[in-house]
């Protein structure tokens, strides 16, 4: 009658993090394509039927019906599993060797509104005194919310450097949660070493829009990957850094280098990485299969009464490779990765 | 039926238009309520946010001002606002409406009422704060297995998850939870929380919730079916007992209940409580002949703050919100008597009964349904109350100073043991100094009577008779012959008729020709597909004599529209189809059926069709010739174009289902229902490219899955039998040693435990 959704549940709690519209939601559901898209055996799997359902549907609506996903308006709870090539084993001398299980990687992911990492400000018109604490803290779905980020080793910061040219305000959503994510886990004795416990994927988001691209094109910063078919312009995860502290330095508030100072002072340097991301990617005319420098933009902003739309097909950025860092690194220094 | 005056405080949640912010109360009624409490509420009740708005939600909260209590219903509108944030991304609209509860209870007034008179209401209201809303009319209310389910596991204290409605409008479900919270005393609307959407990726504190996927800590109950409950769902198995007993008029019991708007929780201290009242509410004449001078015998329900798990229900607790001890329960008011019941629904008068009460039972709750005559209306038991006396609204009083011949001993002993279960303790047993013989002898008759059964069962075991008890569809076990058209594309509505006949536990025996109605066999179950009169490609319908029609199945169309996003926007590609626009051109294999060409011709003359090689039908869309292309299925997925939903694009064709009177006896209403839940509007997609998984898929949302089949094959029928004969005998004479063992037991242990009556 009822489902067993607890059997083969992930053991590995990732959480994501962002301002409201960075695109956490978007990176999501742009998984399955990314993974689809790759040339190797990784997949992404289900571990329940609910998380199965926003696979197959955000999948459907973003190839499809080419639209992007609606905001978030409470915490979402997705349980997935990676599953990837075996890994090879030598055979005992010179013998060939029997291939091993796949490797399995058990995520659970919470997509939270960006709200909730703000600074809990009152009501319009609100008297003073309404908000219980500075950054809202009475809010149950901000106690949710800290208590998953207490409990998860893995996070994916997303920055976005369009609303930080525009608002500047990604500082704000990263330090009030960091303070008081900070303040827990020294009460819980896991900041002993004065850093958090967590390992934290850093992905700048919107690589697809022009503004970014040719902030990482002037810096230098740009590759393409031999092995790309289509000849799509990347930046390398060592150099996802500059690209991030080249953007911090048009933020509206000037506030952005803090972000990256915060990181620098609450992580272990070797638990953080840098992507340069884009969920929808760049167009790719169909005819000549190639990047365009002339015509890339894969987003139609939407008109008057319309939603913005995916031009052509996706060819999503860096999405699964921030997943698949955390979920090796989670799993290494943990392995079992699943639960019964 | 009254209709009454209801005052309330709102607030808006929402985005502000082209901002960058989230979700935040951009405004509320500056009354007695501040916007603490508003926010406090929707945090604590926030579900997630569906594609399909608007969707209501159901929460409590309790304020405190000047040491007295008010307990709130707090009605939630989501709805989209027409306008867009900065990321262009659609805005929801929130609309928070805090009801005192003392007012609702004082005219019973249902949610959906209440949903009607605030949606209409602009998005922020001006004083008057007051809204006219008709009486709750408990007659009116027919409840289904689902409901019945859903009422009496509520009472276990758990949370509960109606699964399956997806395809069910948002009025429909929130009719669903009027019925369910009628088949409970009134006073837990005070703190029920209910929700016509969640989130099944979400985490809520939603005690009544419809989902996708039910939550792991909650009952799942089954949309239009119910749920099994199982004696150990004690609580539940009693109140569906009680709420199902054929000497009980549902009518007078809903009177009853609706009566009783004292608040009650659904905590273990109000649980037992709220069965009593159910009791009573089914026994009218115990309360009038008892008088009404006792109040409940319970401990007093507690206003504070409960977990959800116990309660569910906490009252936000600020400075004007802090929840408070119970002293300020609202007087119940003087009954009123509600008119008889008409087999109408829940709702504003003269709504028509929703279809869905009629489907059929999942077997646990049909085999006590049974017992109210096969659905057909509730006979009033040997000296029961008729006509419609309206049940007292007198409070109730302990079992033990009622008469002993009030309630069955049946009845009483279940509410006993529910008793028990509650308080974790052991009550003493009032069995009399016969009670070690009775027990005894009862014992050791069942252990003899099943070692009897066993053996006879062994005996003929060998011979291997039939078996001859009825199939669980109530028809003869066989085969259901499907006639069906020869058209590839018809294949969708042949594997949709096929799943259903499969989940009802029967074989499957397609046969395809071009007359499909020829030759269909009258004496046996049989279903028939046949072209629909309105089908633009097809002549009228025919059918065998002996058939009749229960539903129609739309054919996915074998080409689709395709369309570059780029060029032309879906918006505008249906204008076009609507001849509001004449420069959309769109190309057409030139292998297309000369049908085609001709009807879209004929149906959409400003459109300007152009041909395309049959080769290679997208190359115009490539060449950005044209901005659509009607092309084949199976080529629609090559180049990553977007497919037009919707039934603006190509003519569509139908097939009718007929069944004989066989097939409805196997089959139900089932195929009708499955056939209605097809949304022409989602063919095109590419979750249709496979007729198989696409019917799969569609009856899975609407049947529960498939039952093991109803006959097995010849050969395997008799091994099997053979078999399970041999295993079947064992067991019942396993259970007669046991019996007899436990009489044994009795003779010699057990007296001990005994005491005389006193």
């Amino acid at each position: 009658m009822q489902p067993e959704p607890a059997r083969g549940r992930p053991g590995h709690n990732i959480s994501m993090w962002g301002a409201p519209g960075s695109g956490k939601t978007t990176l999501l559901a742009a998984l399955f394509i990314a993974l689809a898209r790759r040339n190797d055996d990784w997949k992404i799997i289900g571990s329940d039927p609910a998380s199965s359902d926003y696979l197959i549907e955000k999948t459907n609506a973003l190839s499809r019906g080419k639209v992007f996903p609606e905001a978030s308006m409470t915490l979402e709870r997705y349980h997935w599993t990676l599953i990837g090539p075996a890994p090879r084993r030598s055979g005992f001398w010179g013998r060939k060797a029997k291939p091993g299980p796949p490797t399995r990687i058990g995520i659970s992911m919470i997509d939270a509104p960006g709200g909730l990492f703000g600074t809990g400000r009152r009501p319009a018109g609100a008297p003073s005194g309404v908000a219980a604490a500075a950054d809202g803290a009475g809010d149950p779905r901000r106690q949710e919310l800290l208590d998953n980020l207490e409990q998860s080793r893995g996070i994916v910061f997303l920055f976005d450097p369009i609303r930080e040219f525009t608002l500047g305000d990604a500082f704000d959503h990263m330090h009030a949660p960091l303070t008081r994510l900070a303040e827990r886990m020294l009460a819980a004795g896991e900041f002993l070493d004065g850093k958090l416990p967590h390992h934290i994927a850093v992905c700048v988001t919107k690589f697809d829009d022009p503004r970014v691209l040719e902030t990482a094109e002037k810096r230098r910063l740009l590759t393409t990957d031999i092995d790309d078919p289509h000849g799509v312009p990347r930046v390398t995860s060592e150099d996802a850094k500059e690209l991030f502290r080249e953007l911090c330095q048009v933020s509206a508030s000037g506030n952005a280098d803090m972000v990256l100072n915060a990181l620098d002072q609450f992580f272990h340097a070797d638990r953080i990485r840098f992507f340069a991301t884009s969920s929808i990617g760049f167009y790719i005319d169909r005819r000549t299969k190639m990047f365009d420098w002339d015509d890339f933009q894969n987003m139609l902003p939407g008109e008057a009464d319309e939603d913005s739309r995916i031009r052509g097909q996706l060819h999503p950025i860096n999405v699964v490779e921030p997943m698949l860092w955390l979920g090796q690194r989670l799993a290494a220094i943990r392995p079992a990765t699943e639960v019964s | 039926m009254t209709i009454g005056e209801i005052g309330f405080e709102w607030a808006l949640e929402g985005k502000r238009p082209g901002g960058h912010d989230d979700y935040e109360l951009l405004s509320w009624s500056d009354a007695r309520l501040g916007p603490e409490v508003f926010e406090e509420i929707r945090s604590r009740y926030a579900t997630g946010i569906s594609a399909d708005l608007p969707q209501v939600t159901i929460a409590v909260a309790a304020t405190r001002e000047n040491e007295r209590v008010t307990r709130h219903v707090v009605l939630a509108i989501q709805e989209w606002s027409g306008h867009r944030d900065a990321t262009n991304r659609k805005i929801a609209y929130t609309r928070w409406f805090y009801v005192p509860y003392d007012e609702l209870a004082a005219h019973r007034v249902s949610y959906e009422a209440l949903y009607h008179a605030l949606a209409g209401l602009p998005a922020t209201p001006s004083p008057p704060l007051a809204v006219r809303v008709p009486g709750f009319d408990p007659a009116a209310v027919v409840p289904g297995p689902d409901a019945l389910s859903a009422a009496a596991l509520l009472l276990t204290g758990r949370p509960v998850c109606v699964v399956g409605a997806d395809a069910a409008p948002m009025i429909e479900r929130l009719r669903f939870l009027d019925t369910v919270a009628a088949l409970l005393p009134y006073g837990m609307r005070s703190r029920l929380t209910a929700a016509t959407w969640t989130s099944s990726t979400a985490r809520h504190k939603i005690r009544l919730s419809f989902a996708r996927h039910a939550p792991e800590d909650a009952h799942e109950v089954r949309w239009g079916y119910g749920a099994e409950i199982t004696r150990r769902d004690s609580p539940a198995h009693v109140c569906l007992d009680l709420l199902t007993r054929s000497e009980v008029r549902l009518a007078d019991m809903l009177r009853g209940l609706a009566g009783q708007t004292e608040p009650l929780s659904f905590g273990p201290a109000d649980r037992p409580v709220a069965v009593r009242l159910l009791e009573h509410s089914g026994y009218p004449e115990l309360l009038s002949g008892s008088g009404n001078e006792a109040e409940p015998e319970r401990e007093p329900v507690p206003l504070g703050p409960e977990e959800p798990s116990d309660s569910g229900e906490p009252g936000p607790a600020t400075e004007r919100g802090a929840v408070a001890p119970a002293s300020g329960a609202p007087a119940r008011p003087a009954h009123e008597p509600g008119p008889e019941r008409t087999g109408g629904v829940l709702g504003p008068a003269g709504t028509p009964p929703p279809a869905r009460n009629a489907r059929r039972l999942t077997l646990p709750v049909r085999s006590v349904l049974n017992r109210l005559g096969r659905g057909h209306g509730r006979e009033p038991a040997p000296g029961a109350t008729t006509g419609g006396t309206a049940a007292p609204t007198t409070p109730y009083r302990r079992a033990a100073d009622e008469g002993p011949s009030a309630v069955p001993l049946s009845m009483r002993a279940a509410l006993g043991g529910l008793e028990q279960a509650d308080h974790g303790k052991r009550a003493r047993s009032g069995r009399g100094p016969h009670a070690k013989v009775m027990l005894t002898v009862a014992f050791a008759t069942a252990g003899i009577t099943l070692i009897c059964i066993g053996v006879l069962v062994l005996v003929r075991s060998p011979g291997g008779d039939p078996p001859t008890g009825p199939d669980v569809a109530g028809a003869e076990p066989g085969t259901v012959v499907i006639q069906a058209p020869k058209r590839p594309e018809d294949a969708f509505a042949t594997n949709v008729v096929a799943e259903v006949v499969r989940r009802a536990g029967h074989r499957d025996d397609i046969r395809r020709s071009d007359t499909p109605a020829v030759g269909a066999p009258a004496e046996k179950p049989a279903v028939i597909l046949a072209e629909g009169p309105d089908s633009a490609l097809a002549g009228a319908p025919t059918a065998a004599p002996g058939f009749v029609q229960v539903g129609s199945i739309p054919v996915p169309n074998p080409d689709v529209l395709v369309y570059d996003i780029g060029l032309i926007t879906p918006e505008k590609l249906r204008a076009a189809f609507q001849g509001q626009d004449k420069e959309v051109r769109v190309s057409l294999p030139d292998t297309a059926p000369r049908e085609l060409a001709e009807t879209l011709k004929r149906r959409y003359p400003s459109l300007r069709l152009e041909p395309a090689p049959g080769q290679d039908p997208l190359r115009a869309l490539r060449d950005k010739t044209v901005q659509a292309a009607v092309v084949p299925r199976s080529a629609a997925g090559d180049d990553g174009y977007a497919r037009l939903d919707g039934p603006d694009g190509l003519p569509s064709r139908t097939l009718f289902v007929f069944c004989n009177v066989a097939a409805l006896d196997v089959l139900h209403d089932d195929l009708g229902r499955v056939a209605a839940s097809v949304d022409p509007g989602v063919l095109a997609s590419a979750d249709f490219d496979s007729p198989k998984e696409a019917a799969a898929r569609v009856v899975g949302a609407v049947l529960p899955p498939s039952r093991p089949p109803a006959v097995s094959k010849a050969g395997e029928q008799e091994s099997d039998q053979g078999r399970g004969s041999f295993w079947q005998a064992l067991a019942l004479i396993a259970g007669g040693a046991v019996f007899g063992f436990l009489a044994l037991l009795v003779a010699i242990w057990v007296p001990s435990r005994f005491e005389p009556r006193t």
